[in-house]
C-alpha cells in the first residue's frame, strides 16, 4: 500500500494545476474561517466580562403611576413649587389641567393628558418620591438595583451628540476609560475613541459645539452603547459624526439638547440576562412597574454584538463548508480521472491479488496533501489577517478587546476537518470506481463509455455543424466535470446576484422610503399644539386600533391577525388561554397621521406614481400604506373601523400609498385632532426651518416641549454613507466569487486537456491549428456557464424573498427585492471574464502536447 | 522421469457470452490438465478463444459451466474476494502492455509484487533472474520495451506464484527483444520452478514449451508434446 501511495505522491508534480486548485480552495475557506473566528474570539471573550465589570443595565422600566388615583391635588401643588417650578408655561398649563381632574371620574380623552403628564413628570423627576415608596418592595422581589438616567441629545451641523452627566458615583453603566480620564471641571468632556480616531482628535484638544468650547480630557466608551445607536431617530451609526460625551453636572445643565430621562435597572445576579419578550412577561402584571418599550432599543445597543458574533460565526462555518464542498467535487473529478487513466495498471494489480481497499487508499494523496498544506497555510493567513478584521469590528462596536490568543481548535478545523471530510469522500469514490473486476479494467476501450446525456446530445445535434457537435459531445461525455462547472457557475452566480440585489435593495429602500419627503426635519412635541404655520406641514399623530373591515358589499369582518403580523408585541403573552392575548390579535395598531390637504413637503403616491392627497376630501376619507392593505387584504372602497377609548370611528379607503414602513394611514388633521383634543391641533411637524438643524438655535421653551427632532437629510446621508462603505465589502465578494470560479474552471480545463491529449494530438497531426483546437476542446462549457448563471438569478431572488419574509415578519417593514437587467449583465460579464481567462491559461498546456501521442497505442 | 503433479485441471468447461445480441461460444467442452513446473503454450489464430481460455484458467473470468480445479478445489465456485486471495497466493500475470507504475523505479515496481508474497526479501534475486540488476534505480521511461516487460515479469515472480500466466508477452516487441523476454521466462521456470502458461499467435514461440495446445473456435483441436524445448534464440520468429 505504501508503494502505491508513493507512486501517487510522486505523480503529483505532473498534476500541479489540479493540486494548486484544491490547495487554493482550502486556503481560501480556512483563512476566512480562521480570521473571522479569531477576531470574534477577541471580542466575545471581552464582551461578557465587560458587561459584568461595567454593570451594564439589563432593562429600563416605567413606574406605574395611576395618574387618576396616585396623586392628590396637594401633592401636585407641592410638585409645582419644587420639581416642576421651572417647566415651560405650556407644560404648566397641562399640569394645572391635570390637577383639576383629580377626583373626577369618566373624563373623556383623559389618556392623552395622562401621557403628557407622565412625560413631564418623568423628565423633571417629579415621580421620583412616589416611585421610591413603590420600588423598595419591587427591587427586592426581582433582585435588581436601579437608577434614573438623564441624557441630552442634540444635533449641530451634521453631528449627533449624546451628553451624559458624570458624578463619579455611577453604579449602573459605569463608563470605561480607554485613554485619559473622566471629566472633573466645567467644560471638560470625553469623546468616544472611534469618534476621536475618525476626527483626528487628541487628548487636551479644544472642541467647540455651538458657542461653547470644551476640553477633551478622555476617550471613554459608554458601556451600554456597545453599538452606539444614539437615537432611534438616527438608526445608522456613523463613527465620524455620532458621539457620546461625559461631562460634569454643571456642564450638562448648560448643554443644550433634548432631554431624555428613564429609569434603568441591573439585576444583582450578573449572570441573569433576559430577552425582551421574557422581560415583558416578567413585569406584565406587576403593580409598580412596567417594561419601558425603549428597553428594546437599549438591549439592541448591548446585545446586537452578540447577534453579530453569532451570525458571523455561522457565516464563517457555512462558508468553510461551501468551499470544502466545492473542493470535494474537484477531488472527486480528479480521483475519477486518475483511476480512469490508470485502469490498466489497476487491472494488473487486481489480477496479481491487490484488494480494492489497498488501491483506493493510494488515491488519498490529493485530499491529504491538499488539506495539510492548504489548511496550515490557510490557518496562518487567517491568524495574520484577523487583526484588520478585529479593528474593523471594534471601530463599529465600541468595546475594548483582549489580546490575541492561539486557538488550536481553528487549526484543527482548518486541517483535520478538511482532511477527514475530503479523504472519506475521495476514498468512497475510489472504492466505488474500483469495484470492477480485473478483466473489465484490462479490456481495451472499457473506459470509453457513452452516457445517456451524451447519447441524447448526439441525437439532438446531429444536424449541427461539426465544431458545435464535437464541443457538445465533449461537454456531455463527463457528467462529473459538467456538474462541477455548472455548479461552480451557479454558486458564483448566486453570490454575484446576492450582492447586486443587495446593492439594489438598499438603494431602492432608501429612495422609496425618502420618496416624497422633501423637508429637512421632523419635529415631535410632547403635547398637542394649536398654533398655525404657513410654511410647515403640521401633523397630528396618534396610535389607534383597527378592529373591523366593512367591505363595499356591506359585509363586516373582524380583523384577525392569528396567522399574520401583529405589531403590538408588548401585548402578546405566551399563555394560550389568556383572553388578553386573544383580544390583542384581533386588533392592528395603526399610526394615524392627520395631515392637511395642502402640503408643502409631504407627497403621498400610489404604485403608479399618482398623487393621492387630492383624494382626501371628506373627513372620513383615509389613505393607507401597502403594508396594511396586504396584511388585512383591503382595497380602495373598503371601510376601516377603528376603536379608541371604547368608541368606534369609520374611515373609507380612497388610496393606497406605495410605502413599506410600518402601518401608516393618513386622514384629515382637522377631523382626527378634534376627536382627541379640544380644537384643531398638531403634535408634529415637517419643516425646513434651519433653526432645527442645530438644537442650540431652538428657543428654550420650545426645546422643553419637543420630544425629538429627526433630520431626514442626515438620515438619508447616513444610510447612503453606510451603504457606500459596505460597497467595499460587496466588491470584495464579487472579486472573490470570480477568483473562485477562475480557479475551479482552470482545474477542470486542465483535466479536459489531459483527458483529450490523444484527440488533441490527432487533430494537430491532421493539421488543425492550436487556436481552433482550443476553441473546440476547451471552450465547451460556455452555454452551461451562461445557463447556470441565468438560473441563479431567480434562485437567489426566491431565497432572498424567503429570508426577508422571515426577517421582517415581526417588523413593520417590507423590503423590495428588485434586480435590474444592467446589473444582471454586469454579473454575467464578470463570470465570463473569469471563465475565458481560465481557458486562456489552459491553452498553454494544450500547446505543449506533442504530435507523437497520437501514434501511441493505449 | 518423475510424474509431474497436476496443478490445474479443467473439466467440461464451457464459456458462452452475448455480444450485440449474438451468442458466442468462446469455449466448448474443454478438458485440460496442467502439470506443475511445465511450460504450456496456448497457440491459435486471432479470435480462436486463447485469451478466453487463459482468463478462465486463471480465474479472471468464470466459466458458464464446468469445473476448474486447483489443488483439488473448484475455483469456479469462488466469490470475488476468495478469487482475489487465490490469485494473490498462487498466480502471477504478465500482459502484452506492461502496465507498470510510471512513478516508481525498477526495484520499487518489483517490490509492488513482492509485497503480496510471504517473503519480501527476494527482490534482488528476482531482478537478477530477469537480468536487470544494473537498472534497479531506473524509471520506466528510461527503459526499452523489452526491459519494461522484464520488469513486469519480475513483479509477477516476486511473490513466488505457483503458476505464471503470460498473455502475448512479446506482442509489442521486436524479434531480438522478444527472444530476450522468452529467455527470461524460461530461466524463471528453470530456476524457480514456476509453471508457465503462455498465450501466443506466434507458432515459433510454441517450440519453447513442453506442450502446445492448439485452440481453434473454442476447442483444443490439437495437443503437441515437444520432446525437447527449443532455446528462444533458435526459434523461428513470426
Amino acid at each position: 500500500m505504501g508503494l502505491l501511495f508513493l507512486n501517487a505522491f510522486k505523480g503529483l508534480k505532473f498534476k500541479k494545476v489540479q493540486m494548486i486548485g484544491i490547495i487554493f480552495c482550502i486556503i481560501l475557506s480556512t483563512s476566512i474561517y480562521t480570521a473571522m473566528n479569531t477576531a470574534l474570539d477577541r471580542m466575545e471573550d471581552r464582551y461578557h466580562n465587560y458587561l459584568k465589570e461595567q454593570n451594564v443595565e439589563d432593562f429600563s422600566f416605567i413606574p406605574k403611576i395611576d395618574y387618576a388615583k396616585d396623586y392628590t391635588k396637594e401633592e401636585i401643588e407641592e410638585l409645582k413649587k419644587n420639581e416642576l417650578k421651572d417647566i415651560p408655561a405650556q407644560q404648566m398649563n397641562l399640569v394645572n389641567q391635570y390637577q383639576m381632574t383629580i377626583g373626577i371620574e369618566n373624563i373623556p380623552n383623559i389618556d392623552n393628558l395622562y401621557k403628557a403628564i407622565e412625560y413631564i413628570f418623568n423628565n423633571n423627576g417629579a415621580n421620583d418620591k412616589k416611585l421610591e415608596g413603590k420600588m423598595a418592595e419591587t427591587k427586592q422581589k426581582y433582585d435588581f438595583n436601579y437608577t434614573k438616567e438623564t441624557v441630552k441629545v442634540s444635533t449641530h451641523d451634521k453631528y449627533l451628540y449624546k451628553s451624559i452627566p458624570y458624578t463619579g458615583s455611577e453604579t449602573i453603566n459605569v463608563p470605561y476609560v480607554v485613554e485619559g480620564r473622566l471629566p472633573e471641571k466645567d467644560n471638560e468632556i470625553t469623546v468616544l475613541p472611534a469618534f476621536a480616531n475618525k476626527n483626528d482628535i487628541k487628548l487636551n484638544d479644544k472642541y467647540t459645539i455651538g458657542e461653547t468650547e470644551y476640553t477633551i480630557v478622555g476617550f471613554v466608551n459608554s458601556p451600554n452603547h456597545i453599538f452606539p445607536l444614539i437615537s432611534i431617530n438616527r438608526p445608522m451609526y456613523n463613527e465620524k459624526t455620532d458621539n457620546i460625551m461625559y461631562m460634569n453636572e454643571a456642564t450638562f445643565e448648560a448643554f443644550s439638547g433634548v432631554k431624555e430621562s428613564s429609569y434603568i435597572a441591573a439585576f444583582n445576579d450578573r449572570e441573569k440576562t433576559m430577552e425582551f419578550e421574557t422581560l415583558g412577561d416578567l413585569f406584565m402584571n406587576d403593580e409598580n412597574i412596567s417594561l419601558n418599550p425603549l428597553t428594546a432599543l437599549k438591549l439592541l445597543r448591548v446585545n446586537s454584538l452578540e447577534a453579530e458574533i453569532a451570525t458571523s460565526r455561522l457565516f464563517s462555518e457555512y462558508f468553510l463548508y461551501l468551499l470544502l464542498g466545492i473542493s470535494i467535487f474537484v477531488i472527486i473529478v480528479i480521483t475519477k480521472k486518475r483511476i480512469e487513466d490508470e485502469r490498466l495498471q489497476i487491472g494488473v494489480l487486481k489480477s496479481l491479488g491487490y484488494k480494492s481497499l489497498s488501491i483506493a487508499v493510494s488515491y488519498l494523496v490529493y485530499p491529504i496533501i491538499g488539506s495539510l498544506i492548504g489548511g496550515v497555510i490557510g490557518y496562518g493567513i487567517g491568524v495574520l489577517a484577523h487583526e484588520p478584521l478585529t479593528n474593523m469590528y471594534v471601530s463599529y462596536f465600541n468595546l475594548p478587546i483582549e489580546g490575541f490568543k492561539i486557538n488550536l481548535t481553528y487549526l484543527f478545523n482548518s486541517t483535520i476537518l478538511p482532511l477527514i471530510l475530503l479523504s472519506v469522500l475521495a476514498f468512497l469514490i475510489a472504492i466505488f470506481m474500483l469495484r470492477k473486476k480485473p478483466l473489465q479494467l484490462l479490456k481495451e476501450g472499457s473506459n470509453l463509455k457513452v452516457n445517456l446525456l451524451s447519447r441524447f446530445v448526439t441525437f439532438v445535434t446531429r444536424k449541427f455543424p461539426f465544431k458545435t457537435r464535437f464541443k457538445l459531445s465533449l461537454a456531455s461525455r463527463s457528467l462529473g466535470k459538467l456538474a462541477i462547472v455548472t455548479l461552480t457557475s451557479f454558486c458564483t452566480g448566486l453570490l454575484i446576484v446576492l450582492v447586486l440585489i443587495g446593492m439594489n435593495m438598499f438603494e431602492s429602500m432608501i429612495s422609496k422610503t425618502f420618496d416624497g419627503l422633501d423637508f429637512k426635519n421632523s419635529v415631535s412635541y410632547q403635547a398637542a399644539r394649536t398654533d398655525t404655520s404657513e410654511v410647515d406641514d403640521l401633523i397630528y399623530n396618534t396610535s389607534i386600533d383597527l378592529i373591523k373591515v366593512k367591505r363595499e358589499n356591506g359585509t363586516i369582518e373582524e380583523v384577525d391577525l392569528n396567522k399574520k403580523q401583529n405589531n403590538n408585541r408588548m401585548m402578546m403573552k405566551k399563555s394560550e388561554n389568556n383572553e388578553e392575548e386573544k383580544e390583542a390579535i384581533k386588533k392592528m395598531s395603526v399610526t394615524m397621521n392627520g395631515i392637511d390637504t395642502v402640503t408643502h413637503y409631504i407627497t403621498i403616491k400610489d404604485k403608479e406614481g399618482n398623487d393621492l392627497l387630492g383624494k382626501l376630501k371628506d373627513e372620513n376619507d383615509i389613505i393607507i400604506n401597502k403594508n396594511i392593505s396586504e396584511i388585512i387584504n383591503v382595497t380602495t372602497g373598503d371601510t376601516l373601523i377603528f376603536e379608541n377609548a371604547d368608541k368606534e370611528y369609520e374611515f373609507t379607503i380612497v388610496g393606497i400609498q406605495d410605502s413599506f414602513m410600518g402601518n401608516q394611514a393618513y386622514c384629515m388633521r382637522n377631523y382626527i385632532s378634534t376627536l382627541f383634543e379640544d380644537t384643531v391641533s398638531y403634535n408634529a411637524k415637517y419643516t425646513s426651518d434651519p433653526k432645527y438643524d442645530n438644537m442650540s438655535n431652538i428657543p428654550e421653551d420650545e426645546m422643553n416641549a419637543i420630544t425629538s427632532v429627526f433630520s431626514i437629510g442626515d438620515l438619508k446621508d447616513n444610510m447612503g454613507n453606510q451603504f457606500e462603505s459596505s460597497n467595499g465589502a460587496i466588491y470584495f465578494v464579487i472579486a472573490f466569487a470570480s477568483v473562485l470560479a477562475l480557479v475551479i474552471i482552470l482545474v477542470i480545463a486542465n483535466i479536459i486537456v489531459e483527458e483529450n491529449k490523444k484527440t488533441i494530438s490527432l487533430m494537430k497531426v491532421m493539421g488543425y491549428k492550436n487556436k481552433v483546437i482550443s476553441q473546440i476542446v476547451l471552450n465547451i462549457y460556455t452555454p452551461f456557464v451562461v445557463i447556470a448563471y441565468l438560473l441563479s438569478i431567480p434562485a437567489m431572488k426566491a431565497i432572498l424573498t424567503e429570508i426577508v419574509k422571515a426577517l421582517t415578519k415581526d417588523m413593520e417593514l417590507a423590503i423590495p427585492i428588485e434586480f435590474s437587467i444592467i446589473k444582471a449583465l454586469a454579473g454575467l460579464v464578470g463570470l465570463l471574464v473569469a471563465y475565458y481567462f481560465a481557458i486562456f491559461i489552459s491553452r498553454k498546456s494544450l500547446d505543449k502536447i506533442p504530435l507523437s501521442i497520437a501514434l501511441k497505442r493505449e | 522421469m518423475e510424474e509431474k503433479k497436476t496443478i490445474l485441471k479443467l473439466e467440461n468447461v464451457y464459456k458462452t457470452y452475448m455480444q450485440g445480441g449474438t451468442k458466442t461460444h468462446a469455449l466448448n467442452n474443454i478438458d485440460l490438465d496442467i502439470k506443475s513446473g511445465e511450460i504450456v503454450v496456448i497457440l491459435g489464430p486471432s479470435g480462436a478463444g486463447k485469451t478466453t481460455l487463459l482468463n478462465v484458467l486463471s480465474g479472471l473470468d468464470s466459466p458458464t459451466s464446468g469445473r476448474i480445479l486447483f489443488d483439488g478445489k473448484d475455483i469456479a465456485k469462488y466469490s470475488q474476494m476468495k478469487l482475489t486471495k487465490f490469485r494473490k497466493e498462487n498466480l502471477g500475470f504478465i500482459f502484452q502492455t506492461y502496465n507498470l507504475l510510471e512513478h516508481l523505479n525498477v526495484k520499487e515496481n518489483v517490490m509492488v509484487g513482492a509485497k503480496l508474497g510471504k517473503s519480501k526479501d527476494n527482490v534482488d534475486e528476482i531482478i537478477e533472474v530477469v537480468g536487470l540488476s544494473n537498472h534497479k534505480k531506473k524509471y520506466m521511461h528510461e527503459l526499452s520495451g523489452g526491459e519494461q516487460q522484464r520488469v513486469s515479469i519480475a513483479r509477477a515472480l516476486a511473490k513466488k506464484p505457483s503458476i505464471m500466466f503470460a498473455d502475448e508477452p512479446t506482442g509489442a516487441l521486436d524479434e531480438k527483444t522478444g527472444k530476450i523476454v522468452l529467455r527470461t521466462l524460461i530461466e524463471a521456470n528453470e530456476k524457480l520452478g514456476t509453471t508457465m502458461i503462455i498465450v501466443t499467435h506466434n507458432p515459433g514461440i510454441a517450440k519453447i514449451g513442453d506442450r502446445v495446445l492448439h485452440v481453434n473456435s473454442g476447442v483444443i483441436d490439437k495437443e503437441i508434446i515437444n520432446e525437447t524445448r527449443m532455446a528462444p534464440e533458435e526459434i523461428p520468429w513470426g
